[in-house]
């Protein structure tokens, strides 16, 4: 069945009731209809680090590596037969009343431990002395420069994969693909096209279990997409 | 350089205050760091241990080993705290914490209080305040604050920010370490050599913001100069025989023993060639050459600040403006150039050339540097050029650049310098 990123974008500075946000009954229903597989929120924007690798150095700068009114608060991975079924389980999320759920749908050529047992380690909490990071890949922009051969996908999953590094993670369809969703005044509203119309869409991402920062950036900096675009690492949160 | 020292101290208690502040403060920081991982604790404890000491040791005598008793005094601050923080669920980590801390303590006292006992604390600190994870003026407001004692107030004032935002840059930045799982911890390997780069771009941006303010009156704030250097020096002490730092610590001797004379009563800023050499820091010449000397034998490759500080060298070693050797320092910077490719380094290149080899071979450096349009509204390369055509006698065209360097300029002692120049320009 084909699966579907929710990408959850909160406006740090519109108001709402914290009642109103809990997003655990929608979590519960998705659960019980056995659609959802895993997901977290992510702690702010300002505990992000952008990783870009520029003639072999390794640039480390603070932040997201785009600036949006909405930023990425969390994300869901769900299973759905169809986007019109994906956009129905989005409707329910209460972020979409005071922020929006993008909905990207994932190809699932990245040889990742995802059969339910993989996400069944997705769900769970991180090991003891260890931390869990979300990798968002920025698509890349137009003038690419390609990756030299021995920082390709596969040299980075024969690397990463075997020492249970890398949780989950999927590349995801064209932004150009997505759907958009927003409640606003009891009046759902589903744009389709990308959340924005920006250079810098989110063009995959990974879920990764780490000792330290330190260690993520290392990881980050051997992936490919950090050699000809950006990998934002942002620490995953607690509801 | 900090700290409420009360009025009417004793002079030994003063002084060893002052010893104890400079000497210890990092060291501390650094120490509760590790064993508490909590740096807004660390701070407020090292600070309230040295409140402690400027009300006693007046009093009571200074103790026979400051630092042993700044331990012990900073220590049981953050067990007091740690006590009354503490919530029945945290209680084991509590005294896992309280051990590491005990024996902090043991181990200082058991030993002799001086470097020996832990010896990489400080350098944790500073790897982990120079992060490229947090940013710049972050990493250099966290480096004064947890390893010099700076004040927030007096870090504000140094940067012209106010005391608030200095505060919330802070918090920031330790919450970011807090919360993003910036390790505290020495990069070893690969990532050694990448971090270290990145820790003296800190020190040197430390350092020539205290020499060279880029905006406001001042024409030299010695207390971040002072503070770059001691740090540098402290670095060149726990990586000891690294080429680099050693040549970083070169480089900020050699400058900083020019202080004297780089400005007149006025706060004027005196250019090089016309500084009153006497008033140079002879003595720390000689102790920033000794350094340089140091670095070079083992500097092979040289790196950038190494060769910035041979450059250095050549000024601070002639007698008199006359004698410098330009055509060393124009190859050192072609070796810069390459090493360290910038607009700024082209531009020196350019001076030197110009020195070396005349100004037309400088002006033609400068108009590829205008062409490219890297430093366009830069007024040091209108200065550049204007001293370039004033000594080709071209006094028409360096008026002209001399006014558009003033129309670019912020920092008001360069304003003055680049005023006097126009002025003293020969009129036809």
């Amino acid at each position: 069945m084909p699966k579907f990123l929710l990408v959850i974008r909160v406006d740090p500075h519109m108001e709402h009731a914290p009642d109103d946000a809990d997003p655990t009954p929608w979590w519960e229903g998705a659960n019980r209809a056995g659609q959802w597989l895993c997901g977290n929120p992510l702690q702010g924007t300002e505990t992000a680090t952008t990783v870009r690798v520029r003639d072999g150095r390794t640039l480390v700068t603070d932040g997201p590596f785009a600036e949006y009114k909405e930023h990425i608060g969390g994300f869901d991975l769900i299973d759905a037969p169809d986007l019109a079924t994906a956009i129905e389980r989005a409707k329910g999320h209460p972020v979409t009343r005071f922020g929006s759920v993008e909905v990207r749908e994932v190809w699932e050529d990245w040889p990742l431990p995802d059969d339910d047992s993989g996400f069944a380690v997705a769900r769970e909490e991180a090991k003891a002395g260890l931390r869990r990071y979300l990798f968002v890949h920025a698509e890349p922009a137009s003038e690419v420069s390609a990756p030299p051969p021995e920082h390709g996908m596969e040299g980075w999953f024969g690397e990463f994969l075997p020492k249970g590094v890398l949780v989950v993670g999927h590349r995801l369809h064209p932004s150009s693909a997505a759907a958009t969703v927003r409640t606003r005044d009891g009046e759902t509203l589903v744009t389709h096209g990308p959340y924005a119309e920006l250079q810098e869409q989110v063009a995959g991402y990974d879920l990764v279990e780490v000792a330290d920062l330190d260690e993520a950036l290392d990881i980050a900096a051997k992936h490919p997409t950090s050699w000809f675009s950006a990998i934002e690492i942002r620490p995953v949160g607690t509801l | 350089m900090t700290a409420d020292f009360p009025e009417r101290m004793q002079p030994d208690a003063e002084a060893a205050l002052r010893d104890a502040f400079r000497d210890e403060w990092g060291r501390l920081v650094a120490a509760l760091i590790r064993v508490t991982g909590d740096w807004a604790l660390a701070e407020d404890c090292v600070q309230d241990a040295f409140a402690t000491a400027a009300v006693r040791w007046p009093v009571h005598r200074v103790p026979r080993r400051p630092g042993a008793w700044l331990t012990t005094t900073a220590r049981n601050g953050a067990l007091d705290r740690l006590r009354r923080a503490s919530t029945e669920a945290r209680k084991l980590q509590e005294i896992a914490v309280m051990d590491e801390l005990d024996e902090l303590g043991t181990t200082r006292d058991s030993g002799d209080g001086d470097d020996g006992a832990i010896p990489d604390d400080r350098l944790r600190l500073i790897f982990t305040c120079c992060h490229p994870a947090l940013p710049l003026d972050a990493r250099v407001a966290l480096t004064l604050r947890t390893l010099c004692g700076l004040t927030v107030a007096e870090i504000a004032r140094a940067f012209g920010a106010s005391e608030h935002a200095m505060s919330k840059r802070l918090v920031r930045a330790r919450q970011k370490i807090t919360n993003a799982g910036i390790p505290y911890r020495v990069p070893t390997g690969n990532r050694l050599p990448e971090r270290l780069d990145g820790v003296l771009a800190v020190l040197y941006l430390l350092f020539t913001e205290g020499y060279a303010p880029t905006s406001g009156a001042a024409v030299v704030r010695e207390p971040l100069s002072g503070e770059a250097i001691r740090l540098t020096r402290t670095l060149s002490t726990l990586l000891p025989g690294d080429p680099e730092v050693l040549g970083l610590l070169a480089l900020e001797l050699l400058h900083d023993a020019r202080r004297a004379a780089r400005a007149d009563t006025d706060g004027n800023l005196i250019p090089l060639e016309e500084q009153d050499r006497s008033r140079w820091d002879s003595a720390q010449i000689a102790g920033g050459v000794d350094v340089l000397m140091a670095a070079d034998r083992v500097g092979v490759p040289r790196g950038p600040y190494l060769v910035q500080a041979l450059i250095a060298a050549c000024h601070s070693t002639a007698p008199a403006a006359s004698d410098t050797d330009w055509s060393t320092i124009a190859a050192l910077y072609d070796e810069l150039a390459v090493l360290a490719p910038s607009p700024y380094v082209e531009l020196s290149r350019a001076v030197a050339v110009g020195m070396s080899a005349g100004p037309d071979a400088g002006l033609r450096l400068v108009a590829a540097l205008e062409t490219s349009g890297e430093l366009a509204g830069n007024h040091y390369v209108a200065a550049t050029k204007a001293d370039l055509l004033r000594r080709a006698h071209l006094y028409d065209e360096a008026a002209a650049a001399y006014v558009t360097a003033l129309d670019l300029v912020n920092n008001d002692a360069e304003r003055l310098f680049l005023q006097r120049r126009l002025s003293e320009l020969p009129r036809r």
